[in-house]
């Protein structure tokens, strides 16, 4: 019946004459042949568009590491951080992200509850709203962990989508987390050599840091020490090699967990490089070394320091009643601002305003990491403010700027760049002379006599030999905006080993409160030294191979 | 029946002999590119792979390659009946599929428990070439209609059922091959220019009809810097440049989805680099060459057409692959014939390569004729 229509149909018969007109005159191989040629020559059109696409694609598609900015955000592949004994500080796992294809979810409210309960912090009701999106990929979490994974997994819900995904992990969690800063879910730099060697990491390099995890760990350690006993508002500490302005350890607490940052962002300042304060009596370092390279003045000079100093409405006292004559030598160790102030009536504004922008107090330095903070300077710099900044107060410079500029003091007098990144070369680093040996050689036996005699005592116990400055600042109470009583930045800047300089610590707490009853409770002397002493007594061990390889 | 056995086997060392050896040496290259793209696009950085993916890697291709030797020694006829009876397996199975559940919205899986499945719309394809092939010989040398009748019937229940799955991908290539081998017994070129404007319509009806094309074809016509997939199919090949990164060490293919099947180009350029491409393209090239040279060599008519509808097959589907990789096309889901891991699409090649060779023999009787 069907053969009978397709064989007499009127219309089939008149497509059948145009579908079967065809030569006659060629074999019907000849013909299937003939027309394979053609499709072979078109499939070798193909190949030949495929072979130059292909050429295009590896040479002329720019990579996104050559388009900064708009494209490097796609790439989430880093480069690993290592510390400078090849310990790994940061790098990158494939992980995971939850996605559900709405589509296949027959039961949305069914399975945003079941999801919820392995993600505790969902709200069912909102996830239930997207699970019924009409789209075919939502995201219902990104980044989640392992054990998460397995968990949604063993539900064995329909739609779900385990989308790879690259995951950051810093190993050392909230040790380094200052340093070595973070990645946001979208791989991001977003603080510390994450974000300053980010062109290195995204280009896939690898970036050997300057620290020792062991010599971080210790400070850290410390650091957690003073913050329990102390409870200050928060304490940075550093470690640096005064001989190439390497940093080995840097400490900023409170702190974060780079792998899950969700703190609040107190805890994400950097009180060694961003946060300035008055130093205090450290600055006397400056001040003092400025007098003796000028030549105003010999160590064993000696000035009357038993009345105050009364500048205005002002009066400039000691903090405590010290003997009415003092050397130079005793001013610095016994720490008394009516000596300073006398110290610096040796030299002009002009002069100590240049010193100290000679030892990069006046401007942000540089680091490899982002949030360098800016010191605060006085603007207008009469004789009251070259006597309050001959003691520390009316300028406020970072940790880090006073780690740079001490060290210059005491290795001979060369200014040299702080650093997070590993110096792999042995040649001896240069950088401007600010002060002369011979000065420099003063101030290091002033920095060893503090300890000797003076302030810090509490540093003799150190099995290795330490010299140091103490400063005990007076914060400015914001209420009354006046210096407060009771409220002090407490700080120490120890160098060993004295007798042949190779390392600063500092420690720095930001408003200690004392142990006893007393004014001297929460001064330097107590809160800060005792913990660069027992830091030093610690990775002097670590270090005591390359103190002594090192002359 | 010892005597059987024995001329069975007598035959079969005759026929192996006369294989094509180039093109089984390039069917084997193509094996091995696959176990080390496959190695490369499944491990991760620090380049070790499992004993289980090793395992299964070196199992997948030493299958492949039985079924390739297995039927480039069978004879016409015996490939016929193969071919007729595997056809209504699979013809059973498409049926079938509607009974299992739905992956991704569409039935078109097999499950045979143990994680072991497949896809009868890839494994059709073969068989349904030598089946056509038959028939146009039948067609031809008789000048009877109904074999080319039957062939639409065929063609239209395979579509039909395909098309319900669904799968529009597969549909049209299944027409596509059904017509080429129309196209190759001589029909007017006013047939095929309607047979082109016909498919453009269809490509147009399916732009509107389903939102999964319309997407993709939109994505293409965008700014591709947009597209993520290309775009991180690019990286991966730019960052491979010219002699790639090193086995294991791609960065960018852990970011291009589906690298393991439809974009292991992107994987296997990123780590072994330009020089990997052109000698993919080679061996292909190489294989296309070489079928069409020996299909000239005094062919019969089934041969030709069957050899030519089987290498259409394969060249047009990695064409159709390194086209949407390389941003030529917009995206379509489609292996690269050998290396893409998957198991369906390895073993259907694998049949067609067979066939290939089997049709390709030196000694392969002219019995159709």
């Amino acid at each position: 019946m069907i053969a009978k229509f397709l064989e007499r149909h009127p219309i089939i018969e008149w497509l059948w004459l145009v579908f079967s007109k065809q030569r006659t005159d060629v074999a019907p191989d000849q013909i299937a042949l003939m027309r394979f040629s053609l499709v072979v020559a078109l499939f070798l059109l193909g190949f030949l568009i495929i072979f130059v696409r292909n050429l295009d694609v590896v040479f002329f598609v720019q990579l996104p590491q050559h388009v900064p900015r708009t494209a490097e955000k796609y790439n989430m592949v880093r480069g690993n951080i290592y510390d400078r004994n090849g310990q790994l500080l940061a790098t990158t796992v494939m992980g995971h992200s939850l996605a559900v294809d709405p589509k296949k979810i027959v039961d949305s409210n069914e399975t945003a509850r079941q999801i919820s309960t392995v993600f505790p912090e969902l709200d069912p009701l909102t996830l239930s709203r997207s699970l019924s999106k009409d789209r075919s990929f939502v995201y219902v979490k990104r980044d989640i962990t392992p054990q998460q994974l397995a968990a949604v997994k063993s539900l064995n819900l329909k739609g779900m989508i385990y989308e790879p995904m690259p995951h950051r992990v810093y190993p050392y969690g909230s040790l380094l987390s200052h340093a070595v800063g973070m990645v946001n879910i979208d791989h991001q730099p977003q603080s510390g050599i994450e974000y300053g060697r980010n062109r290195d990491l995204v280009n896939l390099d690898n970036v050997n840091l300057s620290i020792d995890v062991r010599v971080q760990q210790i400070l850290y350690g410390e650091l957690q020490t003073v913050m329990k006993r102390f409870t200050p508002k928060g304490a940075g500490g550093i470690v640096m090699n005064i001989r190439n302005g390497e940093i080995l350890g840097l400490v900023s607490l409170p702190d974060f967990d780079p792998n899950n940052p969700y703190v609040p962002d107190e805890n994400h300042i950097n009180r060694v490089t961003s946060g300035v304060y008055e130093m205090g009596s450290t600055f006397k370092i400056f001040n003092t070394a400025l007098a003796l390279e000028l030549k105003k003045l010999r160590l064993d000079s000696q000035f009357d320091v038993s009345q105050p100093i009364v500048i205005g409405n002002d009066s400039i006292n000691d903090f405590e009643k010290l003997s009415p004559i003092l050397t130079v030598e005793q001013i610095f160790t016994e720490s008394s601002n009516i000596g300073s102030a006398l110290i610096s009536d040796q030299f002009t504004t002009e002069q100590q305003r240049g010193f100290l922008r000679s030892l990069g107090l006046l401007k942000a330095p540089s680091l490899e990491i982002p949030g360098v903070g800016a010191p605060i300077a006085p603007k207008n710099w009469e004789r009251i403010q070259k006597i309050t900044v001959s003691y520390g107060h009316g300028i406020s410079v970072s940790m880090l700027q006073m780690a740079k500029a001490t060290a210059a003091m005491v290795n001979g007098g060369i200014l040299l760049e702080p650093s997070l990144i590993l110096n792999e070369t042995t040649e001896p680093v240069h950088g401007p002379r600010v002060i002369s040996a011979d000065t420099s050689q003063k101030m290091q036996n002033l920095f060893k006599l503090v300890v000797q005699q003076g302030t810090g005592g509490a540093a003799r116990s150190s099995e290795y030999p330490i010299g140091g400055k103490t400063g005990t600042a007076q914060k400015v109470d914001p209420e009354t905006r006046r210096y407060s009583n009771s409220s002090v930045n407490a700080s120490f800047v120890g160098i060993f080993p004295i007798d042949n300089p190779q390392y600063l610590v500092m420690i720095l707490l930001d408003d200690p409160k004392g142990e006893g009853v007393g004014r001297y409770q929460n001064t330097a002397g107590k809160v800060a030294v005792p913990a660069v002493s027992s830091t030093v007594s610690q990775i002097g061990a670590l270090l005591g191979k390359t103190v002594g390889a090192k002359p | 029946m010892n005597s059987l056995v024995f001329n069975y086997v007598s035959k079969c060392r005759g026929n192996i002999k006369n294989i094509d050896i180039i093109l089984l040496l390039a069917f084997i290259s193509l094996l091995v590119i696959r176990i080390i793209a496959n190695y490369s696009s499944q491990s991760i950085t620090n380049g070790s792979l499992s004993f289980t993916s090793w395992t299964s890697l070196i199992v997948m291709a030493t299958l492949s390659f039985i079924i390739i030797f297995g039927f480039s020694l069978l004879d016409t006829k015996e490939l016929i009946t193969i071919s007729v009876i595997l056809f209504l397996v699979m013809l059973i199975a498409l049926v079938a599929v509607f009974y299992f559940p739905k992956i991704n919205g569409s039935a078109r899986w097999i499950r045979l428990g143990y994680g072991f499945g497949f896809q009868p719309s890839e494994f059709i394809k073969p068989f349904l070439i030598i089946i056509l092939s038959g028939l146009f010989l039948l067609y031809k040398e008789n000048g009877n209609r109904v074999p080319l009748y039957i062939s639409i019937a065929i063609i239209a229940t395979v579509g039909g059922l395909i098309l319900f799955e669904p799968d529009l991908g597969q549909t049209l290539q299944i027409f596509i091959h059904w017509f080429f081998l129309l196209f190759l017994t001589g029909v007017p070129y006013i047939i095929v220019l309607g047979f082109i404007l016909l498919s453009l319509l269809a490509i147009f009806g399916a732009y509107w009809l389903f939102p999964h094309v319309a997407y993709r074809i939109n994505n293409f016509f965008d700014d591709p810097s947009q597209n993520f997939q290309i775009k991180k199919g690019f990286n991966a090949i730019a960052n491979g440049g010219i002699g790639g990164k090193g086995p294991g060490e791609g960065a960018s293919k852990l970011f291009v989805p589906e690298a393991q099947s439809d974009f292991i180009f992107a994987a296997l350029s990123e780590e072994f680099g330009l020089v990997a491409a052109l000698i993919l393209l080679f061996v292909f090239g190489l294989i296309l060459l070489r079928t069409y040279y020996l299909l000239l060599q005094h062919r019969s008519y089934f041969q030709i057409l069957a050899g030519s509808g089987l290498i259409f097959m394969l060249i047009l589907q990695m064409l159709i692959n390194l086209s949407s990789v390389l941003y030529i096309i917009p995206t379509k889901g489609l292996t690269l014939p050998f290396i893409s891991s998957g198991g369906s699409s390895l073993f259907t090649v694998s049949i067609a390569a067979g066939m290939i060779l089997s049709l390709t023999r030196k000694n392969y009787r002219r019995e159709i004729d």
